[in-house]
């Protein structure tokens, strides 16, 4: 019904244009019927593949990358629709994001790339200290590592050779190239898309067995996952260890990292006083081939 | 069709209500094409379908121009000084990261410390009248009795973090920079008795602009930006190396920066100009650069801060090289020398620069000399930290040091014909 109201009004003016139209329809559909079940958090969240109309300056170049700090404005744990998305968050110093590469992978054409770390920083938005990384006429920010210090070199990789290495604190590899029992960090899920598993500090994974195209790591919360070989990690724990063992001195100062009070003590199930313990969950597997999620479709709306 | 109100009534719960209504109102009609009003009076509008063809529409100009604030900004190209290929700009506000080594390798400079033979010779043998109280008169009249009264920044101690400084008011940083160094160069004016040449042979210069270039392997580096004074004279520097030192930097190799560029630290853009003006456009018969006067308002390291002063004073040098020349010269007949005193608030720092060649494109051959003198502390100041007691209420000013003006003296008397007379005779006198 909306499609052919739409086809009609294109027809009629020759003026508007809209690609692919059936995509409307769906868009049309889903808000209309099923709006309320799209809950923020829950599985049935609204296709990505919606209309978006973005006014875009050519003059700014929105992907260019600089050391420079960004402009971060405080959210107040609320979401783009208004609503409360994160309980607790509020107020708070002001801060500035830097920009963080977290994708460690080697030169295009397959070569290890060396990089050579300039600084080790200190980082509002994240628990764990950044590193200032250099090679040739670019630098960028990464995730470091508990051993990492100025003036080391580091290298990259994300191709397999075939051959075991030894692993090299700070150095990123393809899990499938490590040993079993390393310990790594800034893991990927799917390979190529960049480090998402384990990167508060002091946290890491650990490699569990190897299969033929596939590797088991177990997570910092001790669930396992399984990855594929080409997902690229980093050698050891991320920096900052023993930040959360830290006594944070005063309730001011947990106010002053934009945390709000909280009531109650949290204490873990651990099965006393007939408390129910669940068996071990199993182990999440990430689809080699295809990354969940579609990229989003630009439609442009001409006149 | 609508379901209403009427749809659940009695007469509607019959089938022949629902036959009839469905018969009336179950279709749907095409709306007809709305014509806007401009365009009814033309006989034949085409229709067009949006999904195969694009609308040719007449491109409309506004009878009164746009407002400025809408106006679209240039894209690169159409910048006035556009070239095709890129450059590496230096500017005032570029930080070396590795500092000194770093710009070593960019000038292709062997690094010596300390003052070059012919300058060290003159530290300690010009005086002035009075100059212990007339140099205490120079800072204090930078930092206390100088009449602006601005709002400062806000302050913070890392002694004790969580204090709260109530706003200040006084004299901006740049502003004591500028009138201490004003100063300095006044208190170093009076020395013009005993050698007229420092008023005669001299034109000094204020916030001079400089532009030069270069190929740095195949690559063009050029230089923009402001100094605060330039010291110009009639006739150019003496050499500070001889031509023995310059032939032994053969040898000589030049530090590295794997895996780095060293010219990670510069901008790489595409509007820029091939001149090269060192303070002034035209000829002028005092057109040598002396020493170039530069301040330091950033938080940057001494390394950092003195390898921006080589790279201003070899930028000077360039410029100088080529205007004399021309512009394809590669090793010079002789070499170009420029000073340059690097000052912040209470420190001064001296480099020399010595330009042998202009062939950068090796690592090989001759190369050219630099000398840092770093962090003559002529005085120090301890801000106000209240919660001290009643004797930190106010700024300390403490531990003066003179050494580091005799050795402005030295540099600014550099290249005078009288101050090396004295010496040559001294020297002789002696001997005898």
């Amino acid at each position: 019904m909306a499609a052919s109201m739409i086809n009609n009004l294109v027809k009629s003016f020759g003026l508007l244009k809209i690609e692919n139209p059936c995509v409307v329809t769906q868009r049309f559909k889903a808000y209309g019927s099923k709006f309320k079940q799209y809950k923020r958090g829950s599985r049935l969240t609204p296709p990505t593949s919606t209309i978006s109309v973005r006014y875009v300056n050519p003059q700014v170049k929105i992907k260019k990358y600089s050391l420079h700090p960004v402009r971060l404005h405080k959210t107040g744990g609320r979401g783009p629709d208004g609503a409360i998305a994160v309980h607790g968050h509020g107020g708070g110093h002001k801060q500035r994001l830097r920009q963080i590469d977290f994708k460690r992978h080697g030169k295009e054409d397959g070569s290890t790339l060396v990089e050579k770390v300039l600084a080790v920083r200190y980082d509002p938005c994240r628990t764990a200290d950044i590193a200032v990384v250099a090679c040739g006429e670019k630098a960028r920010y990464i995730l470091a590592s508990e051993n990492m210090k100025a003036g080391d070199l580091i290298e990259s990789t994300n191709k397999l050779s075939g051959v075991i290495v030894k692993p090299v604190d700070g150095n990123a590899y393809p899990v499938g190239a490590l040993p079993i029992g390393t310990i790594v960090h800034n893991i990927e899920r799917y390979a190529g898309l960049g480090g998402r598993v384990s990167r508060a500090a002091g946290s890491c994974g650990q490699i569990i067995r190897q299969l033929p195209e596939q590797s088991i790591i177990a997570m910092p919360s001790k669930r396992e996952m399984v990855i594929s070989v080409n997902c690229v990690a980093t050698v050891g724990r991320v920096s900052n260890v023993g930040q959360a063992k830290k006594p944070i001195g005063s309730a001011g100062r947990n106010r002053w990292f934009g945390k709000r009070p909280n009531s109650g003590y949290y204490q873990k199930k651990d099965g006393y006083h007939g408390r129910k313990i669940n068996p071990p969950k199993k182990p999440i597997e990430y689809d080699i081939k295809k990354p969940r999620g579609k990229p989003s479709a630009v439609y442009r709306l001409t006149f | 069709m609508r379901f209403s109100v009427v749809c659940f009534s009695k007469p509607a719960r019959t089938r022949l209500f629902w036959y009839q209504l469905w018969k009336r109102e179950g279709i749907y009609k095409e709306p007809l094409p709305q014509i806007p009003n401009h365009m009814r009076k033309q006989k034949e509008i085409p229709i067009i379908d949006p999904l195969k063809e694009e609308a040719v529409k007449e491109e409309w100009k506004p009878p009164v121009p746009d407002d400025l604030q809408f106006k679209q900004a240039p894209t690169v190209k159409e910048y006035p000084n556009y070239n095709e290929n890129p450059a590496y700009i230096y500017i005032r506000s570029c930080r070396l990261t590795e500092g000194m080594k770093q710009a070593c390798i960019l000038t292709k400079s062997v690094q010596c410390e300390g003052f070059p033979q012919p300058i060290q010779s003159l530290i300690g043998k010009i005086h002035i009248d009075n100059e212990e109280k007339l140099l205490q008169r120079c800072i204090m009249q930078s930092q206390v009795w100088d009449s602006t009264h601005v709002k400062l920044p806000k302050r913070g101690d890392l002694e004790n973090v969580g204090f709260k400084f109530t706003r200040e008011y006084g004299i901006p940083r740049a502003r004591r920079m500028d009138v201490f160094v004003q100063g300095l160069m006044r208190l170093c004016q009076l020395t013009s008795l005993q050698y007229p040449s420092v008023l005669t042979d001299r034109y000094i210069v204020s916030d001079s602009y400089l532009t030069s270039n270069y190929l740095f392997k195949e690559k063009r580096v050029s230089f923009e930006g402001k100094c605060k004074y330039l010291v110009l004279s009639d006739r150019p520097m003496l050499r500070f190396a001889d031509v023995d030192q310059v032939e032994e930097s053969k040898e000589h190799e030049l530090p590295d920066m794997y895996p780095i560029s060293p010219l990670i630290s510069l901008q790489k853009r595409h509007d820029y100009t091939l001149q090269n003006i060192a303070g002034l456009e035209k000829d002028f018969t005092h057109s040598h650069p002396h020493t170039i006067f530069l301040m330091n308002t950033n938080f940057w390291t001494e390394s950092q801060r003195q390898a921006s002063a080589m790279m201003f004073a070899f930028g000077h040098a360039v410029a100088s090289a080529k205007n004399l020349y021309g512009e394809d010269v590669k090793v010079l007949p002789e070499p170009v020398c420029v000073q340059c005193v690097n000052a912040s608030e209470t420190t001064l720092n001296f480099t020399f620069f010595q330009l042998n060649t202009l062939d950068l494109s090796n690592s090989d051959g001759i190369k050219n000399f630099v000398w840092f003198d770093t962090s003559n502390h002529l005085f120090q100041y301890q801000l106000r930290q209240p919660w001290k007691g009643p004797d930190y209420l106010s700024t300390i000013y403490h531990s003066f040091n003179p050494e580091g003006f005799h050795k402005l003296l030295a540099v600014f008397l550099a290249n005078t014909p009288e101050a090396y007379d004295q010496n040559n005779d001294k020297i002789e006198a002696v001997s005898q």
